[in-house]
């Protein structure tokens, strides 16, 4: 990354609001990093470069006269390709929908917009947001920047490739069992999940109408706050918004962890790990604990129920959306997706009132638990990314599907719906991230943020060569 | 749920909502569904009497 492309948002905005960079020079050497770097990433499935270019032109002059409207005026973002986007190109990753051009904004694009941010593409996914590899037989799979032979991790893959690369400053993602976390983790970036309710979901493509969360991905902890700051907030066009007042989640980031009571699961996380991942996040648990917070470990056997919870709702309500699709244009549809969305397909409508009340006490218990803690720490990723190549990963005596191991570890908290931010907090052996996540109760986004804050400043997060 | 499920079954069900799954893909959708079918007959065993579905968002909204 030259310069410009390894600022933060917020030091780009500094720069900008004091004129020492225009927002046509900022935007002129990301595109520059995407066409140098698209070749081998493939991060986008469309590049907007006349649009992005005329809105600079239109940050410059307002910049200028200085009518800044908040800190993304002039900022490079990215957005997965199922944010509609009026009069642009939405393919939601898929063949069936690569011509399908939406007639109005997603609130999201709307709220990025108004906040005077430059829209620069719109990023590769796993096909329909139903995968976790971000490995696409109609768009190509976009790969890990710290190393092209390895994924990125889905769904929103090109997200994150992108905002590691140094392509974009931030992106947004969407997450329903892990897809703003799980690649965040694998290519060593910050990845927020917000609280169910909490950003507007109305103009994004569905997959699960009762797990699906939209949030921002970021390089720094602060740059997070600073998309949340501009994307948060009750839309009534959403029925599944809920009407919470905003924080502004940069006032109370710096203000340290001295105190915060932090929760270590002992069990579910650390069954099926690498070694490597797992001594990384007890390393960072305990940088934590120097902090100033007070941590301790204990037990949640719910979590054990999480996976049935969670993939017998989420294919279930994936199978409803998609079921023309399914009758009409399987041929069209990617071989793995397609399976996934026939298991839906098969599973019954007592299997998923059994799993709606499962949720529920599921939530109850981790609601308990929230009540001792303020916050929930646990690894994000039982391994850093694979290779494009692996489809099956052994760890001691368990052998497992890439895409299943790849998303064990994030569903718990689409299932209770809470916020939870993936950081990095280390390298493998093989020089690839570890991420851990924390999890707070319902809205607490400001308490994940600034423990994540606490953690990267005392800390940092590491660097692609 | 159902205690195990075979290929024959998955064709059956698909069929009578409209989806034609060919035999090989539904010997596939089985074996994938064996493991699920397992973790939720155990998900079953945290259910009470009295739990409503209803109440999914309940911890988020009060």
């Amino acid at each position: 990354m030259d310069h410009l492309t390894s600022l933060s948002i917020y030091e780009a905005s500094e720069l900008l609001k004091s004129k020492c960079i225009s927002p046509v020079e900022l935007l002129n050497a990301h595109l520059e990093i995407i066409h140098k770097k698209e070749p081998i990433l493939n991060s986008f499935i469309t590049i907007l470069e006349k649009q992005s270019q005329d809105s600079a032109l239109i940050a410059e002059k307002e910049i200028l006269e200085n009518k800044i409207k908040s800190r993304l005026h002039g900022i490079p973002i990215g957005l997965k390709d199922l944010y509609f986007t009026k009069g642009i190109k939405t393919t939601i990753g898929s063949s069936i929908h690569k011509d399908f051009i939406p007639e109005y904004d997603s609130a999201v694009t709307e709220k990025l917009s108004d906040s005077g941010a430059i829209i620069i593409g719109k990023m590769q996914m796993h096909e329909f947001a139903l995968g976790t590899t971000s490995i696409n037989e109609h768009h190509g799979t976009s790969k890990n920047p710290w190393n092209p032979q390895h994924v990125t991790g889905g769904s929103s893959g090109g997200s994150a490739s992108s905002v590691a690369s140094g392509q974009v400053m931030g992106a947004m993602g969407s997450d329903t069992g892990g897809s703003i976390r799980i690649p965040s983790a694998a290519c060593g970036i910050v990845g927020l999940k917000p609280t169910f309710g909490r950003v507007s979901r109305y103009g994004v493509f569905p997959l699960s109408w009762s797990l699906d969360t939209v949030g921002p991905m970021t390089r720094t902890t602060i740059d997070s706050a600073i998309m949340m700051n501009s994307i948060a907030g009750y839309d009534s066009r959403d029925s599944s918004s809920i009407n919470v007042k905003t924080d502004d989640y940069l006032i109370k980031i710096n203000d340290g962890i001295k105190g915060l009571r932090i929760g270590v699961p002992t069990n579910f996380f650390y069954s099926v790990i690498d070694p490597e991942v797992e001594k990384s996040v007890k390393n960072a648990s305990r940088k934590l604990s120097d902090l100033g917070a007070e941590v301790e470990e204990f037990s949640l056997p719910v979590l054990e129920h999480s996976l049935a919870i969670s993939s017998i709702i989420l294919l279930t309500e994936a199978a409803e959306i998609h079921l023309e699709n399914m009758r009409n244009n399987s041929a069209k549809m990617g071989v793995d997706v397609l399976e996934r969305l026939r298991q839906g397909l098969i599973l019954s409508g007592t299997d998923y009132v059994s799993a709606l009340r499962a949720r529920t006490e599921f939530n109850q218990e981790i609601d308990l638990a929230l009540q001792k803690y303020d916050v929930l720490l646990s690894p994000t990723l039982a391994i850093g990314a694979p290779k494009i190549t692996e489809d099956l990963i052994t760890i001691g005596d368990t052998t497992l599907s890439t895409s299943s191991l790849m998303s064990r570890l994030t569903r718990p908290f689409n299932v209770t719906g809470l916020p939870t931010i993936s950081i990095p907090c280390g390298l493998t052996s093989s020089k690839m991230p570890i991420g851990l996540q924390l999890t707070s109760k319902a809205f607490q986004e400001s308490t994940i943020l600034k423990t994540a804050q606490a953690y990267e400043r005392e800390v940092g997060f590491p660097k692609i060569a | 749920m159902a205690k195990t499920i075979t290929h024959k079954e998955v064709i059956k069900i698909a069929d009578i909502r409209g989806i034609n799954i060919p035999t090989e893909d539904a010997i596939s959708i089985t074996n994938s569904m064996v493991a699920l079918i397992d973790d939720g007959n155990r998900m079953s065993n945290i259910i009470k009497p009295t739990t409503q579905p209803s109440a999914v968002f309940k911890v988020i909204r009060d």
